[in-house]
């Protein structure tokens, strides 16, 4: 029994390791967007927030977050309200064809470097190569298998049998949705959204091959200044970006917590009459 | 729930399967039930032709444009790529990364991944939880903090000489091994926790009863474990493998000049060419490639256990 012991606490030990190394990033750039000096150090010898007053004060930089947030709110929302049509569908036909929802994982599986290639010669022909909306679309496309996911579970999890009840109590298809179904399936868009956000909010392969590119987006422009400067300026728009992230994903959590105890509560109205 | 008999919705006797309850409630005919169909056709309409415009479209014009040179049918674009200086040195580099960078992810991952997926759920999930928000770091983000960490007067050099070990600060930056360990840290999380959702499957019964019969350690892990978690294995490490050849953020930023791999050719080839022939062409090759090697994968490692056991036991 005690060599068991001993493997296990040797197996988590390993793991904790695993989850340090690929967690490191963000315990390195932190500390180090706060350093003094002109050069990056780490650890910092001094500490300064000079270079978020730079970052925060530079129009460039600026210029580029509010494009990649409009970028990715846009997104967002197309990807959000298509993936949940896909659920509605689900919801209606008990079962969208197996085809279909292996048709929409592909994103997740195709190159980037490929698509981007082609989109490329599309829009260079169409002279839309560098709209920002075109490059919305396309990260709403990439975004799609996750919505489509979400909203086909949460669906799933819905009583079939609340809409049957609704509609014999003369409820047309509009209020049920309106007043049955989007009230449950509420966190599920909260989630969706915020997930598709993120996917945009880094996407950096397509962005370079046929975003904007004389105000590129933020992971673009971090690109082209990591092959050139280096300073802790970068590790502070790094540290900016990565804090977005977090509190959007802040926003999953509470998401959530709010949205659990409600088909609970139908369930037991339901009881109660 | 209370189930109880309300006979006035048409036909739905089994509340178990709800959505035929659904079914039976609404298309009370013929009609309506083609207007379901259409409706459903309405509501995957945006996310389909987002898709198609955004994979296959693209897809299939970078198949003719490959074909195309000058605005003339032609081959010349595979006969380049074959002759031409940089390309298949750059489909070679590209390939023997990837495979490194698999090799090495799949190592460490599976250790861990199938140490969580004999644990209670419940502990793994913390664990797997870290995993996943490590995700939501952009790529970015990590190649920065490997700048730092590996420049010439970052922390390990400095522990390195503060230790003795060296004398001169060692150029860990812009070469192969500083693409490498970027990319594994990038793909540790995605490998984990695939290969976790495959190995929690195992069915540790057939364990106990081999060791129960007397079986060494080796035999269980050959002839009972592995062939339980070989596919989820062979999966995730084509999937990594996938996603490692079209990587092109690590190599650009932190790989020397002997490093390009797949993507920065293709990407310098748009930029600096403005015509995307060898791109594409670049671009079929490497899908042609992937697709090789995800057939020849799944053929080799891929045939799931239940079905060789049923197979075997016939």
């Amino acid at each position: 029994m005690k060599r068991q012991r001993v493997a296990r606490t040797l197996g988590w030990i390993y793991c904790a390791c695993i989850a340090f190394f690929v967690l490191s990033p963000v315990l390195i750039i932190f500390p180090a967007s706060f350093g003094a000096s002109e050069s990056l150090e780490f650890p910092p010898r001094a500490y300064s927030l000079r270079w978020y007053a730079q970052v925060l004060g530079d129009p460039q930089w600026l210029a580029s977050a509010g494009l990649s947030a409009r970028i990715a709110l846009f997104a967002a929302l197309a990807a959000t309200a298509a993936g949940l049509l896909v659920g509605l569908s689900h919801f209606l036909v008990k079962q969208v064809a197996p085809g279909v929802r292996s048709f929409l994982m592909l994103p997740m599986v195709a190159p980037h470097i490929v698509l981007a290639t082609g989109l490329f010669s599309v829009l260079l022909s169409g002279r839309m190569l560098g709209d920002a909306n075109v490059l919305a679309l396309v990260h709403a496309s990439l975004a799609i298998p996750l919505t489509m996911i979400i909203f086909i579970n949460a669906v799933e999890s819905v009583d079939p049998l609340l809409w049957t009840a609704a509609s014999t109590l003369g409820a047309r298809w509009w209020t049920i949705l309106r007043q049955i179904l989007l009230p449950i399936l509420l966190t599920s868009v909260v989630v969706a959204f915020v997930l598709a956000f993120i996917v945009s909010w880094d996407e950096v392969t397509f962005a370079i091959f046929i975003g904007p590119s004389i105000v590129p987006t933020l992971p673009a422009r971090m690109f082209y200044y990591l092959r050139e400067l280096i300073t802790p300026a970068l590790a502070a728009v790094a540290s900016l970006l990565v804090l977005v992230t977090v509190v959007v994903g802040l926003l999953v959590v509470v998401a959530r917590w709010i949205g659990r105890p409600k088909a609970a509560r139908i369930v037991v109205r339901e009881d109660a009459s | 729930m209370t189930r109880s008999s309300d006979t006035s919705v048409s036909g739905a006797a089994d509340p178990a399967d709800g959505g035929a309850a659904v079914e039976a409630a609404m298309p009370r005919d013929r009609r309506e039930a083609r207007r379901l169909r259409l409706l459903v056709l309405l509501l995957l309409t945006p996310a389909v032709a987002l898709v198609f415009a955004s994979v296959v479209m693209p897809t299939l014009i970078a198949v003719v444009d490959s074909f195309q040179h000058e605005g003339r049918w032609t081959l010349a674009n595979y006969a380049s790529f074959v002759v031409e200086a940089p390309y298949l040195r750059v489909l070679g580099n590209t390939l023997s990364i990837a495979l490194i960078v698999t090799g090495l992810c799949i190592g460490l991952s599976a250790p861990a991944a199938a140490f969580l997926a004999a644990q209670d759920q419940r502990a793994a999930a913390l664990l797997l939880a870290l995993l996943g928000a490590s995700l939501w770091i952009s790529v970015l983000v990590r190649i920065y903090s490997w700048q730092v960490l590996l420049a010439r007067v970052g922390p390990i050099n400095q522990i390195l000489q503060a230790l003795g070990v060296t004398s001169e600060p060692i150029p860990f930056l812009y070469t192969r091994g500083a693409v490498v360990v970027s990319m594994v840290q990038f793909l540790i999380p995605y490998a984990t926790m695939m290969m976790y959702a495959g190995m929690r499957r195992v069915d540790w019964e057939l364990v106990t009863a081999a060791r129960t019969l007397g079986a060494s350690l080796g035999t269980v892990f050959t002839q009972i474990y592995w062939p339980q978690v070989r596919f989820a294995v062979v999966s995730s490490a084509l999937v990594v493998f996938m996603i490692a050849t079209s990587f092109f953020v690590s190599p650009a930023i932190l790989g020397g000049p002997r490093d390009i791999m797949i993507g920065m050719q293709m990407h310098s080839d748009l930029v600096n060419r403005y015509e995307s022939g060898m791109a594409a062409t670049t671009g079929v090759i490497l899908t042609a490639i992937l697709l090789l090697v995800a057939w020849g994968a799944l053929r080799l490692g891929g045939t799931s256990f239940r079905r060789l056991a049923t197979a075997l036991g016939r």
